[in-house]
């Protein structure tokens, strides 16, 4: 009897486990629209922000290679994979200078990533073109191939 | 005037085959009609093909122009050359341009290179040495300026236009350089002509581009564009205009459509041949039903009408033919009613006509005709025949002594008596009286008066005769009551034989009244002609 309560018990909690990480997987997954403490643009505000701030850094947050198919001109590329603290501060001068971050578009989340790692490390100045290459593209604006 | 008359037969013939030939002709307009349709949406699809394929073709050519413009961004001494506003080195560099691979490889054709200020004003320039735009500067101004007008992010955008520049169709494309804040713009200038070009081998066609004005001069043909202007291949286009709305270009596409030709042919004579045979096929069956139903009922009627003609004792044989349909019926029994009643009167008019309508014998009439049709049917057979000419002797005393009715009432039963002697046929109304119904029987008949003649046909010896002559007189000797009176009537018979005594009526007739002379003369019962009764008759 006190052997099937014990089976009893590791079962439940087995299937619980499995379902609190089955949830945390499909939250992950999911896209974020919205980062706290970044400001999200397209990229007719990323245009202006140009004109407004040419001190303005743009980080490609994609590998090197979707970077082949173009990117947006003056901007520097920094994969997610490889961002942190340090890489950051080699690329931006400044905690308060203003960044942008940019990946393939909407599903991509690797500029999402990198602008939670840009947060985190207290830029200040972060901005996020959710949009990204795609949105880019789309609208026709000008682009570069290596 | 003259009435045209057809048969039936004829006229649905006739009927068929116009609604036949109408119903062929409805079959060729259709499928004329139908061919066109069809040859129209096959021309409508392709100039919708042509269309989405050189639209294709201009965005590719867009492609291609941006990325010789890219090539001249990630140029780092075109950067710099554009930084200084160098223009001896921004001319080498776009002048060098014309030796990329899309240029030297004919993936482009391209014409000119400019490079314009942030304000539109041309920097520099850099043409082909080919090229036909001359010292024109200004390529495709409306695209030049519409991109002056932009403001802000727009200014960035890259745009591109079909132009025409002095008759001649140019594609121009418009890109920043500078960065996100342009410094300057690089006008990219190609003959779209060539870009066109792989329609042809796109669509599996002969392509022709030409300016839509010039129809003798194309700017390409494929080798095998159809040069005979009566070729009889489906021709299908597409325009392209320009910015500003004017035709520039067109490409046109042949397609040969000989093969769906031969199927749109070979479809409309199935058609017509299965329309054909239809018409014959039902021709038949309508004729097949015709003659059951129409033609074979009249068909009777018009036989039985020509037997009726050629002889009246037809007139009793009814019609048995029966049709389906109901009038032919009604038409069918109306004649045998008719014919049946036809023939009744027939009869009765025989009857009155030969009949005496005292003793109900036959009359001199039927004797006279009876007489002659025997004569002209024996005449050369050998056959013979005997005529009696019978006279009542007592008749004239019976008439004087007991009046007119007796006589006739004597006239009746001698002649009641002398029938049942002889073989003679029924002669009743129902029965009819004609030469046919009396054939190859004994005849009596009154000829008048007290005298009566019998015709006995085909006799073979005149003791035959003779038993006759016998026999009437057996039983007409039988007394006979008038007013409690008995009265014997006496006979005298002459007797002449065919053609013994006479080959016409009249010779025998007259023989034989001679021999009744005769017999009557010497108390004599019957007597058969002998040559001297007629000498003796006439010394008398």
């Amino acid at each position: 009897m006190k052997f099937i309560s014990t089976i009893n018990v590791s079962c439940i909690l087995l299937l619980a486990s499995i379902l609190i990480n089955g949830s945390v997987a499909g939250a992950e997954e999911a896209i974020v629209k919205n980062i706290p403490g970044s400001i999200k643009v397209n990229a007719e505000e990323l245009i202006a922000l140009v004109e407004k701030n040419p001190a303005l850094i743009i980080i490609d947050a994609r590998i090197v290679s979707d970077r082949l198919n173009g990117y947006i001109e003056g901007s520097i590329s920094l994969p997610d994979i490889d961002t942190n603290c340090e890489t950051l501060a080699r690329i931006i001068p400044d905690k308060k200078t203003p960044a942008l971050f940019y990946c393939n578009g909407p599903k991509c989340g690797r500029s999402a990533k990198s602008v939670k790692i840009a947060l985190d490390c207290g830029f200040t100045n972060v901005y996020w073109f959710y949009g990204g290459f795609e949105e880019w593209q789309n609208k026709k604006y000008p682009l570069v191939k290596d | 005037m003259m009435r045209f008359c057809i048969s039936v037969k004829t006229s649905l013939v006739v009927t068929i085959v116009l609604m036949g030939l109408l119903g062929l002709s409805l079959a060729l307009i259709t499928s004329n009609l139908y061919r066109d349709v069809v040859l129209q949406n096959k021309r409508d699809s392709l100039s919708e093909l042509v269309g989405i394929k050189t639209q294709d073709l201009l965005e590719k050519l867009e492609q291609h122009s941006l990325r010789l413009g890219n090539n001249l961004k990630i140029s780092d001494s075109f950067n710099q050359a554009l930084a200084e506003k160098n223009t001896a080195a921004l001319s080498y560099l776009l002048e060098q341009q014309f030796h990329q691979y899309f240029v030297t490889a004919n993936v482009i054709q391209l014409e000119r290179l400019l490079i314009f200020s942030e304000n539109f004003e041309v920097i520099v320039t850099s043409s082909s040495a080919t090229s036909q735009l001359g010292e024109q500067l200004s390529v495709c101004p409306a695209l030049i300026q519409q991109a002056g007008q932009r403001h802000g992010a727009a200014r960035l955008r890259v745009s591109s236009a079909l132009c025409d520049v002095r008759g001649r169709p140019y594609f121009a494309v418009l890109l920043p350089l500078g960065g996100l804040i342009p410094t300057a713009y690089l006008e990219v200038v190609t003959d779209p002509t060539l870009s066109l070009v792989p329609t042809e081998k796109a669509l599996g066609m002969p392509i022709q581009i030409r300016l839509p004005d010039d129809k003798y001069q194309p700017l390409y043909h494929s080798a095998d564009w159809p040069t005979s202007s009566t070729d009889i291949g489906l021709r299908a286009s597409y325009q392209l205009d320009t910015t500003l709305g004017a035709p520039a270009l067109l490409v046109e596409v042949y397609n040969d459509i000989e093969k769906m030709g031969l199927e749109l042919k070979q479809t409309r004579n199935t058609m017509l041949i299965i329309s054909a045979v239809l018409i014959v096929v039902v021709t038949m069956f309508a004729l097949f039903l015709l003659r059951r139903t129409l033609i074979k009922p009249l068909e009777v009627l018009g036989k039985q009408l020509k037997r009726l003609r050629e002889d009246r004792k037809n007139l009793g044989e009814a019609i048995a033919i029966r049709s389906n349909i109901i009038e032919v019926n009604q038409l069918v029994d109306d004649f045998n009613m008719m014919a049946a009643e036809l023939h009744g009167l027939y009869g009765r008019l025989e009857h009155m006509a030969y009949t005496d309508p005292m003793t109900q014998l036959p009359n001199r009439g039927l004797f006279n005709n009876y007489t002659d049709s025997l004569l002209a049917e024996y005449s050369g057979s050998g056959r013979r025949l005997a005529l009696f000419l019978i006279d009542l002797d007592e008749f004239k005393e019976v008439n004087d002594i007991y009046g007119h009715a007796a006589g006739d009432t004597l006239l009746c039963e001698m002649a009641a008596r002398m029938n049942a002697a002889l073989r003679t046929a029924d002669i009743s109304e129902s029965g009819g009286l004609s030469l046919a119904t009396i054939s190859n029987y004994d005849l009596l008949v009154r000829l008048g008066g007290d005298e009566f003649a019998v015709v006995l046909p085909d006799i073979t010896s005149l003791e035959q005769v003779n038993e006759v002559a016998l026999k009437l007189i057996a039983t007409t000797r039988e007394p006979l009551l008038f007013y409690e009176n008995s009265i014997t009537i006496r006979l005298s018979i002459g007797i002449a034989i065919y053609p013994d005594d006479g080959s016409g009526r009249t010779s025998l007739l007259r023989h034989a009244d001679d021999a009744m002379y005769y017999a009557k003369k010497n108390a004599l019962d019957h007597c058969f002609y002998q040559q001297e009764m007629s000498a003796s008759k006439h010394r008398r």
